[in-house]
């Protein structure tokens, strides 16, 4: 017989579970609803410590140049892109 | 204060996004490295992450944690994602978990500094095997079923380990934050 897990308890392990290796279909439909149900609870609590946890003993290299060059360009490229929309946004705020 | 480079990316601040590659450039191609196998690999997912972190720098919200956080955070989902996707084969060569210790040549400084070693004094209570999971995952870059391999544990056990680990550390943490807000009350 499955041990009854209180839901609080489950949501929690669920977050858990999403901030160390992600959810499976049927366990992302259930944090999804336990997320209706604790409204307001802090969703990225345990990928904030996770976080925590994976820069803390981290040592960092240097990113090589071209690949900076790439990502330079690519957020350019996205800047770009935002600021050809952004008139159409604004005009049709007025 | 001087404002949020995030915050100036999400206002469309060109001059912003050097900045955040000068800051964060090391931080996102170290924990790629860490979780890919090869610098291909890591290539594409630091791009990737990237291109997230543009998307993303509106919903910054400072009260929640500092901006190094917030890019580790969107790191290791995009990263955890790929894992996913490509159905990672394990691979054994070196396992050999560093250990949660902050060393001059880390990122964490300041404020992720401090949230940092409230970190890892939780991690050293929790049990040794808790630990060892932890170590495997989050700084070997492991999947659990590689770490299920490198330790013997069964699978199912090394899930139950890391989840009830992580919770333990976040609930001392919160312990160990409300006693320091108390001070200075």
């Amino acid at each position: 017989m499955a041990a009854f897990i209180p839901a609080e308890d489950r949501f929690s392990e669920l977050l858990a579970a999403r901030a160390l290796e992600g959810l499976a279909g049927a366990e992302q439909a259930e944090l999804e609803e336990l997320t209706a149900r604790f409204r307001g609870a802090d969703l990225d609590a345990f990928d904030r410590v996770a976080a925590c946890l994976a820069v803390s003993g981290l040592r960092v290299e240097p990113m090589p140049a071209a690949l900076r060059a790439r990502v330079e360009a690519d957020a350019r490229a996205w800047l770009a892109g935002r600021r050809d929309t952004a008139p159409t946004v604004a005009r049709d705020r007025k | 204060m001087a404002e949020s480079l995030l915050k100036r990316v999400a206002e469309g601040d060109s001059g912003a996004i050097k900045e955040v590659m000068d800051q964060f450039g090391g931080l996102v191609w170290s924990l790629a490295r860490r979780s890919c196998y090869n610098p291909a690999d890591a290539e594409d997912a630091t791009q990737e992450i990237f291109l997230d972190i543009w998307k993303s720098a509106a919903r910054y919200d400072e009260e929640k944690g500092s901006e190094t956080l917030f890019v580790a955070m969107i790191a290791r989902r995009r990263l955890i994602d790929r894992i996913r996707r490509q159905g990672r084969e394990p691979h054994m060569d070196d396992i050999d978990a560093p250990g949660f210790e902050l060393a001059s040549s880390t990122v964490a400084e300041g404020e992720t500094f401090a949230e940092a070693a409230l970190a890892a004094r939780a991690v050293a209570t929790l049990k040794p095997d808790q630990q060892r999971v932890l170590e495997l995952g989050l700084l070997q870059g492991l999947s659990h079923s590689e770490i299920a391999d490198a330790t013997g544990m069964p699978l199912g056990t090394v899930k139950t380990q890391m989840r009830r680990g992580l919770i333990r550390v976040r609930e001392l943490m919160q312990v160990a934050e409300s006693a320091g807000s108390g001070e200075g009350d």
